[in-house]
């Protein structure tokens, strides 16, 4: 009935900013690290469409919630590096509010009374 | 046969809808997180085709990521930065090629006055000053002229950098807007004194902006350092050559600027004709006895007032007051105005005086007027009567006023 692939990418669809925020807590990452530790920290419950990552970067930089900048790779070639602004620190922290209300609310709702937060 | 990543990210290049340093800079980090990917899945076992390929799925169809990543950068939040930015980077473009022409300007000036020394042995006859007639507005307009165009170009520049859009979006919009922003504020020049050269380059200002705006590019500005050390010597030009030129043209010099009104005449009316007068009517062998005359001039308005009304009035009628363009550097009336640039009737007071006043900053390109008293004698010529006096003036009224002034 329900195609699992579909249910996670709309799930996703909405949280994206907040995992790439809170990857970007502990300090700056290149593009492709950030994807590959969503995928490892995730234990593998959902695949990150590296697709919808980079235009999340994007605009969550237009937006001023993060700061790029270019530096020179280990023996590679150059990478884009992303880290907070002190908005996405803010960003951050709300997003993460806003989560925890709205997960404990779904599960309530979802799996009963007894798994709410 | 073409590596799969590069076909991969020509596409997604060309569906890119951003400035060039944007598409060239998001084509290097999609690549090297695809070259990434590539290695990680060759390390876990791929063939290196299989895994190009299979980095390539992972990150999917290449015109949507591209129209997505167009969409990210280019929100109303960027439009907005970008016309505050845009316009700041205009404004400064401006002003640093505004004082780089005046630099220029300075530059000629100099290099003139010290052809001109050295052409008359170090002698200091004749002054270092422009004459003028309309020319220091000329000149301030041509360098308004060179930062109109580093505002254009500066415009598009930074406009499309902010915005994330492609120059060719934003340059018509640059062009159309700015343009008539430009345009006003040469509307707002033509108030003072012009003369032909001045207006024409006025009117060109606004084309010579969109033309800029235009022909703009989205690519950063290089700032190489042949053009910075030559902005340098401008600046240094105009820092040690203004206060020289301002000292030239303060410091008293031999002129011959009374030479003409001075000469050795035959008699009043050789000397009225040398200086034009007789362009305001017939001159007379003896100027009549006024009395009493007085004449002045402000806010526009002169005035002129003369006694022996009844005797006046017994031997000429019609009797106008006349403003004629002058040169006061020789005393007389511009010879090439063959007519005045207003006249107004004089009225006769319980003084026995004719007054008469003249609004005289209602004409184009006027900077020195005279004015005379004229009469019509019994057999129909008019007379010159007297003339009592000239000043500078320049135009006042809006650039409305000044398209419809005569």
């Amino acid at each position: 009935m329900f195609d699992r692939q579909r249910i996670q990418a709309q799930l996703l669809k909405g949280t994206l900013p907040l995992l790439v925020l809170a990857t970007l807590r502990d300090g700056e990452l290149h593009g492709y690290e950030i994807a590959r530790r969503i995928r490892a920290r995730s234990g593998g419950a959902f695949t990150l469409s590296e697709g919808s990552l980079y235009p999340a970067l994007h605009r969550l930089e237009t937006d001023g919630a993060l700061e790029a900048a270019w530096r020179a790779g280990e023996g590679g070639p150059r990478r884009r590096y992303y880290c907070l602004t002190r908005a996405g620190h803010a960003a951050l922290e709300q997003a993460e509010r806003e989560w925890s209300t709205f997960a404990s609310g779904v599960s309530q709702v979802a799996l009963g009374s007894d798994h709410g937060g | 046969m073409a590596d799969p990543i590069d076909s991969y990210l020509d596409e997604l290049e060309r569906s890119l809808n951003l400035p060039s340093a944007e598409r060239a800079a998001i084509r290097e980090e999609i690549a090297s997180h695809l070259h990434d990917e590539r290695s990680s899945l060759i390390t876990e076992g791929l063939e290196p085709a299989a895994a190009a390929t299979e980095a390539i799925r992972r990150q999917g169809d290449a015109p949507a990521l591209g129209q997505a990543l167009t969409q990210a950068r280019q929100t109303r939040r960027a439009l907005l930065v970008a016309a505050g930015a845009g316009t700041w980077a205009a404004a400064g473009a401006a002003v640093r090629a505004w004082i780089l022409g005046v630099a220029a300007v300075v530059a000629t000036l100099l290099a003139i006055g010290l052809a001109a020394a050295i052409l008359t042995r170090g002698g200091t006859s004749g002054s270092w000053l422009i004459e003028d007639a309309g020319w220091y507005s000329a000149v301030g307009a041509t360098t308004f002229l060179v930062a109109a165009w580093a505002a254009g170009r500066m415009f598009v520049t930074v406009a499309a950098r902010e915005s994330h859009r492609p120059a060719g979006w934003i340059r018509p919009w640059i062009a159309l807007f700015g343009g008539i922003v430009v345009a006003w504020l040469a509307l707002v020049w033509l108030r003072v004194p012009q003369n032909l050269a001045s207006v024409l380059v006025l009117g060109s200002v606004p084309v010579c902006f969109a033309l800029a705006a235009l022909t703009g590019s989205d690519r950063p500005i290089l700032r190489t350092r042949l053009a910075r050390r030559a902005g340098l010597a401008l600046f240094a030009t105009m820092a040690f050559g203004l206060p020289i030129l301002a000292f030239a043209g303060t410091t008293p010099v031999a002129t011959s600027l009374s030479a003409v009104g001075s000469g050795p005449y035959a008699s009043m009316q050789a000397m009225l004709h040398a200086l034009g007068f007789d362009m305001a009517g017939r001159l007379l062998v003896q100027e009549p006895d006024f009395g009493d005359e007085s004449w002045s001039a402000s806010n526009g308005v002169a005035t002129i007032s003369v006694g022996n009304a009844g005797a006046i009035t017994a031997q000429w009628h019609d009797l106008r007051i006349e403003a004629w363009r002058a040169l006061l550097d020789t005393g007389g009336l511009d010879r090439s105005s063959p007519d005045p640039i207003a006249t107004a009737p004089v009225s006769v007071t319980a003084g026995d005086a004719l007054v008469g006043s003249i609004r005289v900053d209602g004409v184009r390109g006027v900077s020195q007027f005279m004015i005379v008293l004229t009469g019509v004698a019994p057999d129909g010529q008019r007379d010159f009567l007297t003339s009592l006096g000239g000043t500078n003036t320049t135009f006042n009224g809006s650039a409305l006023d000044w398209l419809r002034a005569p």
